[in-house]
């Protein structure tokens, strides 16, 4: 590991260095496919939206069940 | 302007740089991560009003998933320099295959904060928003990255 050939590297130089090696993990990145926005009618949205908030309403009382149980 | 050219336009140009720190952060399982960055930058791309802003929340995007991915992996230490293409090395100085050896003896954040700062121009107030950690921090650290690496290469001595 030691280096006893070279003269210690000026900061910036040495950055450079850094830089470079650092560098060789640049590549081409995979294939980003951004995903397809379906068009959802706002019937469905609220419906959904009805869904969720029902979900939301069981979860806590099911927390407040379950806190006067223990 | 369509929100999906939008996000083209702002996020696919960091495409190549976000992918070489996700395999500084974490190699084995980066093009998860890479998909799951980009996924999620698409889901939060609203929330984004401010241009400058861009890049260090993109990256800390993907910091976040490299951790989670941490999180889910076996603790073992990264092979980093065995990864990398042997042919990479030929030709190239005994400093440069020092180097190699010394960086791959740093944490994969550590590695990561340096090209951000060294490769990807991040000053140290938009690294540190990107590696959630203070200016102060990022600051200090890169420079005693810099010393270790040194000390590890022979040039000078480590101080405790």
């Amino acid at each position: 590991m030691k280096n006893d050939k070279q003269e210690p590297l000026d900061d910036m130089a040495f950055e450079r260095e850094v830089a470079m090696a650092l560098a060789r993990a640049e590549t081409q990145p995979p294939a980003f496919l951004i995903p397809l926005e379906l068009p959802v009618p706002e019937a469905l949205a609220h419906s959904i939206r009805q869904v969720q908030k029902a979900m939301d309403t069981s979860r806590s009382a099911m927390r407040l069940a379950f806190g006067f149980l223990s | 302007m369509t929100r999906r050219a939008a996000f083209e336009q702002a996020v696919l140009p960091h495409s190549r740089g976000l992918y070489a720190f996700i395999r500084h952060m974490n190699r084995r399982e980066c093009d998860d991560i890479y998909q799951e960055t980009l996924l999620a930058a698409w889901e939060g791309f609203d929330s984004l009003k401010d241009p400058e802003a861009r890049r260090p929340w993109l990256y800390g995007i993907a910091r976040h998933k490299a951790m989670d991915a941490h999180r889910r992996q076996y603790r073992r230490e990264e092979s980093w320099p065995e990864d990398v293409p042997q042919a990479g090395f030929e030709g190239h100085s005994t400093l440069r295959l020092d180097l190699d050896q010394a960086l791959s003896t740093l944490k994969d954040e550590d590695r990561a904060l340096l090209y951000l700062v060294f490769n990807q121009g991040f000053t140290y107030k938009t690294a540190g928003e990107a590696m959630g950690i203070p200016e102060g921090t990022v600051k200090s650290r890169v420079f005693a990255l810099k010393k270790r690496l040194r000390a590890l290469m022979g040039e000078q001595e480590e101080n405790p």
